[in-house]
């Protein structure tokens, strides 16, 4: 029997049948668990999360969309000043995460 | 056929023990009097009624097989006794004398919730009566045990089989144990084994308590030793008392909602746990796109424990492990988890709007 971290250390998965194993002291699994690392062995490792992509970094640091909203409803009453703003946070997320 | 009308009956010594067919009916040993959950063998989520052979396995739910050499396979059987549909079957294939250290054995681990009346290890411990109906291609002696969590206290119990593959309904009466430690809360109560074949390790005296782990007596009917024995049981009930009242039979949906705190999972029954189906699948849209999707599973009652789970995707060449969703197999795990349900997620794999992630699941937090 063979046991691997997760990578966000909710359970633990037991390789014989993937089996997501929470750490419950009630759970039986995981009272074998604790016997087998008692016994001296070690589970694998967590697999290491990808590293975001630069969409994915860029899209949580953009400006709001309400932002844009409210800059697009200015500049079409002529003042462009916001809308001006917005691009120009927009271009530091660009210069930021670039492609 | 004579008729009695009256408008009360009462115990002529004054006390409250007026007997009814041997039994006196009170409220404790009415509805819910039997502490044995699927005692009428009619409860399969895992196999389809398929065999098990391997140690730990679960031939029937809440039924455990325990065993240390030999084969032997044990599964939902259809020849039962009247008054029942199902019995739980061993069959051994090929005869296998245990070691002194060796045990065979199947079990219902009780929780201690559901025993806790019984008042164990204190003065004032109640007794019970365990009884059943056995069916073997043997005849004579055999035994089983009753035993604590901690496998320190022990009351092997013999019955004898006087026909061979004739049902004969047997009854015990366990005293009850004013010594030991008998867990009251979500662990192991007591655990409730009919012996089929153990060691010399695990001898003891019947019909008296014993200090350590014991199964069986020297002597007693062993079914694994001989090739092509079989052994039935069912209609297994354990309750407070000294007289054994009939078995108790539930309602199917009471019985299964029992069994599903210690095990569940979406399949129809009849489909055996893994098989690769769209059928009754659980799952949610995507109404976004998105690297992440979970699957909330509400569980259908509160499970005893947080459960262990697995699953298994429903598109053809699904794994455990893994979540089905816009035409492929992806890896998939458990992100929450708790003893009324569990989130089970893709983990950053690319997922489109207007589609689907499903997945087949059991969940068990077995004693």
């Amino acid at each position: 029997m063979t046991y691997k971290l997760n990578t966000y250390g909710i359970t633990i998965t037991r390789l014989v049948d993937n089996a997501s194993i929470p750490a419950d002291p009630a759970n039986t699994d995981y009272a074998n668990y604790l016997q087998w690392l008692a016994e001296g062995n070690t589970p694998e490792p967590a697999d290491i999360p990808p590293e975001p992509t630069y969409q994915e970094l860029r899209a949580s640091a953009y400006p709001p969309a309400a932002d844009f909203a409210d800059a697009y409803y200015w500049a079409q009453k002529g003042n462009l000043a916001l809308m001006e703003a917005y691009l120009e946070n927009c271009d530091a997320v660009k210069l930021l995460y670039p492609k | 056929m004579s008729e009695i009308s009256v408008n009360s009956i009462l115990d002529a010594s004054g006390g409250a023990t007026t007997t009814i067919n041997g039994f006196t009916p009170t409220v404790s040993n009415m509805a819910g009097r039997n502490k044995i959950i699927n005692g009428g063998m009619g409860i399969d989520q895992r196999n389809a009624g398929a065999a098990v052979s391997t140690n730990g396995a679960f031939p029937l739910d809440r039924w455990t097989l325990s065993k240390d050499g030999g084969t032997i396979a044990a599964s939902r059987s259809t020849v039962f006794p009247a008054g029942f549909t199902n019995s739980l079957l061993f069959s051994v294939t090929t005869g296998y004398t245990p070691t002194a250290a060796q045990q065979n054995n199947v079990r219902q681990n009780t929780e201690g919730f559901n025993v806790s009346d019984f008042g164990w290890g204190a003065a004032g411990a109640q007794s019970v009566v365990l009884s059943f109906w056995v069916r073997s291609s043997l005849t004579g002696t055999f035994a089983g045990s009753v035993n604590n969590s901690a496998y320190n206290r022990s009351y092997v119990y013999t019955y004898s089989v006087s026909a061979a593959n004739i049902w004969e309904y047997k009854t015990v009466i366990i005293a009850g144990d004013t010594s030991g430690t008998w867990l009251t809360d979500n662990s192991v109560g007591l655990r409730v084994i009919f012996d089929l074949g153990s060691g010399s390790d695990y001898n003891a005296t019947a019909g008296v308590w014993s200090a350590g782990e014991k199964r069986n007596t020297a002597g007693a009917v062993q079914p694994i030793t001989t090739s092509g024995a079989t052994f039935y049981i069912t209609g297994v009930q354990l309750e407070e008392g000294s007289v054994a009242t009939p078995f108790e039979h539930r309602q199917y949906g009471q019985e299964l909602a029992l069994c599903q705190r210690y095990f569940q999972t979406n399949y129809t029954d009849g489909v055996a746990i893994g098989t690769i189906t769209q059928t009754n699948a659980i799952g949610r849209w995507i109404d976004a796109a998105g690297n992440y999707a979970g699957i909330l599973v509400n569980f259908a009652v509160r499970m005893r424990a947080v459960p262990s789970v697995v699953h298994w995707g429903v598109l053809a060449g699904a794994t455990t492990g893994q979540v089905s969703g816009d035409g492929t197999n992806k890896a998939a795990l458990v992100s929450h988890s708790g003893q009324w349900g569990v989130t089970i997620s893709t983990n950053n794999v690319a997922s489109g709007s207007g589609e689907s992630v499903r997945c087949n699941y059991t969940a068990s937090s077995e004693l």
